[in-house]
């Protein structure tokens, strides 16, 4: 009864999410109520418990990145690099989306994909607004690819953390595995892009004349806050270096980075508090809350109960169950609870006698390529939405079924075939 | 979960010197107290990774969500209200009812402010209500000030009645578990006596203006009230919305929901039922206000952890278990004296550790329960002393610029010192008499 309800209501939350009919947020808020209200009423969940459900982790790490971004945004930092880097490309759009997705892709193998994300949207955005062109393909591969080079790492990308401690799993161990596997996916995906949005990949912008007149350096209001503001984030990457040996959570980094910048540059705090998107924290915690909600109705444990008897099946058919069934569960729940609850699934497989190995490389490639799937699939994804929506180009939910989730089902093609080769080789055993 | 260290050592002395540091930098105001509290807590939660009594997980178990989600709740739902012009029709109706009259003027819309501010925030209700009272004012020929002043006390002393009518009624009521009948029963009293007493030492002080006789009264009846409601189908709307939250808040404790889930709730499903454009309402969100309280919460969360509140507790205990009476009236009148010159919302965020420590140190309850409504009477009324004690004041202040008599700190203490005076007496009478009778206990 009560596993039913609550799938009920997640259902309901992620088909009102869905259909566009009320914005996002106002979906998982209402979601979000719905479930605790249940839950009391039920007695399987409570205010509490879905406060203990949020991930205040990424919460904090959104809300720190974004206030150093709103610190950065009037200073005219972001179109500064804007007007100097559509200057490099001469105004290709092509070589534009290379730059930024490839850019994009590599700095996410080392930082957050939030982090990556928050910092490159707005000057894209500028970009675009410099040229006269649509912000969109370049939002979405940027998004698409932060998610796929954060699978190549065992700091990429929060599963990978999670699986690498589960697992045992070295930082070399996560390049040497999966590293050619995300090479590939990248190179396929960068070929396939500029197909999918080749009207406004190939198009000779209309801004070209203006480009040449624009000074960057009119553009840059405040220089001084600018270059204070380097520091700050040089600062705080350096700091995501060395997080884990000091003990500092991300979100406690960033947040570190925004006090800084707060405290240098003395902001009028109402203004930076304005650009933070709120909407994005606020869908995140009714997310966090609703999916918390389905995993103390026990219905996460059902699933993880029946994934038991794959132990029986033989390594190869679980390690391929095991790719698709995350990459379509983290499509639509975030990757992080999903990741959490398929840990002792695994480990149970072991105490069966299997070699877990491939399994949990399989649960990596899945969780981490499955996001890019939906427009709410990864963190990244629904902030470069929020990005689009505040610019004449919002990014549809249809924009992005087109283009991005046949990225997604191809990166989980090459990610069977990698893990069939590496069993087969004995290189995933 | 908690680690108890003993007094003296390094741990100790670096959350105090962290926390002491914070609150003076909030305290002058030198720079935004946001930034300061945030700087605080993050300092907090670096020493107490380093030194190993508090981190960012434990800092997280410190914030009180509840009443980040109340506030957040409330003010979303206040913002979608705002939109309507739900507030200025009813304020231009009593208006009217008063024929201009100063003396029932005054009264109605002190006591329409008032009720609004149990409900909403203080400072949306004297942004809607200001400016309109302004208006009346220059219609009727009349001087705005005597107006402005008293309504933004009456706001303030509005706000003392309910669990949501101040973010420190807010904060109490999170950290001792009371609900929302607990504060009508106990605190609205209070309030709606501090009311009467002090719209009596009103008229005192303003005897002469309210005999006055208003010009083009029938100017001020002739203005069309709907006019003002923007969006008459939405205001009906969010009155059925406010209507069901305030039911909900009535019989929360008895449905076993928290307060916090009823506010999140109404914004739900005024959100749901109004479709307002989501980022401009959540732009009108006080996130600033809401950061600030996150971080006081690390900061003060820090404190717990090293042992400090416990001692202070300890102190207090021995005060308290003594004398009832006299720990209630000293809590009263000392976060009566402080909140008249620091944030009320620091204080209490602050004290409420301690007040729940006495309970754990055995301190029996009915000595306790008198002591959180002495410091929610002393908190909320406090700021009305001083023309920076709430922030109903300070917007009612610059939204006073425009007039030819803007409020100055002299035009402010006339009304104000007596407001508080009246308050915090009035409120010690009811503490006293709660505690012989029995009924705050």
């Amino acid at each position: 009864m009560i596993p039913v309800v609550a799938s009920v209501i997640f259902l309901a939350t992620y088909a009102l999410i869905f259909s566009g009919r009320v914005h996002r947020t106002i979906a998982a808020l209402a979601g979000a109520v719905a479930m605790i209200a249940t839950g009391i009423g039920l007695g399987f969940y409570d205010f509490d418990l879905a406060m203990e459900a949020v991930d205040f982790n990424t919460v904090g790490l959104l809300l720190g990145m974004m206030t150093i971004v709103g610190i950065i945004q009037p200073t005219g930092a972001f179109q500064y690099f804007a007007i100097r880097l559509s200057r490099m490309s001469r105004g290709r759009p092509w070589l534009l989306f290379l730059g930024l997705s490839w850019f994009t892709a590599l700095v996410s193998t080392v930082l957050d994909n939030v982090t990556t994300v928050v910092i490159v949207a707005p000057v894209t955005v500028s970009i675009a607004e410099v040229l006269g062109v649509n912000p969109v393909p370049f939002l979405l591969g940027e998004a698409v690819l932060s998610n796929i080079g954060g699978v190549a790492t065992l700091v990429g990308d929060p599963p990978n953390i999670i699986i690498g401690s589960a697992a045992g799993f070295s930082f070399n161990a996560f390049l040497t595995h999966l590293g050619p596997v995300v090479l590939t996916v990248l190179l396929v995906s960068t070929a396939l892009f500029p197909f999918f949005f080749r009207r406004e990949l190939w198009k000779r912008p209309e801004n070209l004349e203006n480009l040449e007149r624009l000074d960057a350096r009119r553009a840059l209001v405040d220089p001084a806050t600018m270059r204070k503001m380097f520091w700050v984030l040089g600062f705080t990457v350096l700091l995501y270096f060395v997080h884990e040996p000091l003990h500092l959570p991300p979100g406690l980094v960033a947040l570190i980075g925004a006090a800084l910048g707060l405290l240098w540059v003395r902001p009028k705090v109402e203004e930076v508090m304005n650009l933070i998107h709120w909407d994005v924290l606020l869908f995140f915690i009714g997310l966090f809350v609703v999916v918390g909600g389905l995993e103390s109705a026990g219905v996460l444990g059902l699933i993880s109960q029946g994934l038991g008897s794959l132990a029986r099946s033989g390594v190869f058919i679980a390690a391929v169950v095991i790719l698709w069934l995350s990459a379509f569960m983290s499509a639509v729940v975030d990757n992080i609870p999903f990741t959490i609850a398929m840990v002792p699934v695994i480990k149970g497989l072991a105490t069966q006698g299997m070699v877990v190995e491939p399994v949990w490389w399989a649960l990596a490639l899945g969780v981490g390529f499955g996001g890019n799937a939906t427009p709410i699939g990864a963190t990244a994804n629904v902030v470069v939405i929020s990005v689009s929506e505040r610019t004449p180009y919002p990014i549809s939910y249809r924009r992005w079924v087109s283009s991005a989730t046949p990225v997604a089902f191809l990166s989980c093609v090459l990610g069977t075939v990698f893990l069939i080769l590496g069993i087969e080789t004995g290189w995933f055993l | 979960m908690e680690t108890e260290l003993s007094a003296g050592s390094v741990e100790l002395w670096a959350a105090l010197g962290v926390f002491l540091a914070a609150y003076i930098l909030i305290f002058t105001e030198r720079i935004h107290r946001t930034i300061a509290a945030l700087i605080g807590a993050v300092a907090m939660v670096l020493v107490g990774t380093f030194l190993g009594f508090y981190d960012q997980s434990a800092a997280l178990a410190s914030i009180d969500f509840g009443t980040l989600f109340l506030v957040v709740g409330m003010m979303v739902m206040v913002a979608i209200l705002e939109g309507t012009g739900a507030t200025q029709y009813l304020a231009i109706k009593i208006a009217q009812a008063s024929r201009g009259r100063p003396f029932l003027l005054l009264a109605g819309l002190g006591a329409f402010t008032a009720g609004a501010s149990a409900f909403l925030d203080n400072v949306t209700t004297m942004v809607l209500i200001a400016p309109l009272t302004i208006s009346i004012a220059d219609i009727l020929d009349l001087s705005p000030l005597p107006f402005l002043t008293t309504e933004a006390a009456f706001a303030v002393m509005g706000g003392l009645a309910t669990l949501v009518g101040d973010p420190a009624n807010i904060i109490i009521g999170s950290g001792s578990g009371f609900g929302f009948v607990d504060f009508l029963v106990h605190l609205a009293p209070v309030a709606a006596a501090v009311w009467l007493g002090s719209l009596a030492v009103f008229l005192l002080i303003f005897r002469d203006f309210v005999r006055k006789r208003p010009k083009n009264v029938e100017k001020l009846m002739g203005i069309d009230a709907r006019k003002a409601l923007e969006d008459p189908a939405g205001a009906r709307r969010m009155g059925l919305v406010l209507g069901a939250v305030i039911l909900l808040y009535l019989a929360h404790q008895w449905l076993g929901l928290e307060p916090a889930t009823v506010a999140m709730l109404g914004a739900a499903l005024a959100l749901v039922v109004a479709r307002p454009d989501v980022r401009r309402i959540f732009s009108e969100v006080e996130w600033s206000a809401v950061f600030f309280y996150g971080a006081l919460f690390v900061l003060v969360g820090g404190l717990e952890h090293v042992g400090v509140l416990k001692e202070f507790a300890l102190v207090f205990q021995r005060f308290a278990a003594g004398n009832v009476l006299i720990a209630s009236v000293i809590l009263l009148w000392g976060a009566g004296i402080l909140s008249a010159v620091v944030d009320n919302v620091a204080l209490v965020i602050a004290l409420v550790p301690v007040l729940q420590r006495l309970s754990n140190l055995g301190l029996p309850p009915e000595h306790l329960t008198p002591l959180w409504w002495s410091l929610a009477i002393g908190a909320v009324l406090g700021g009305l002393a001083t023309p920076i004690g709430s922030s109903a004041t300070v917007v009612t202040i610059s939204i006073s610029e425009r007039t030819e008599t803007p409020i100055d700190a002299r035009r402010w203490m006339a009304v104000g010192v007596p407001a508080w005076f009246v308050g915090l007496s009035l409120g010690t009478l009811f503490v006293v008499w709660g505690v012989l009778s029995g009924f705050y206990a």
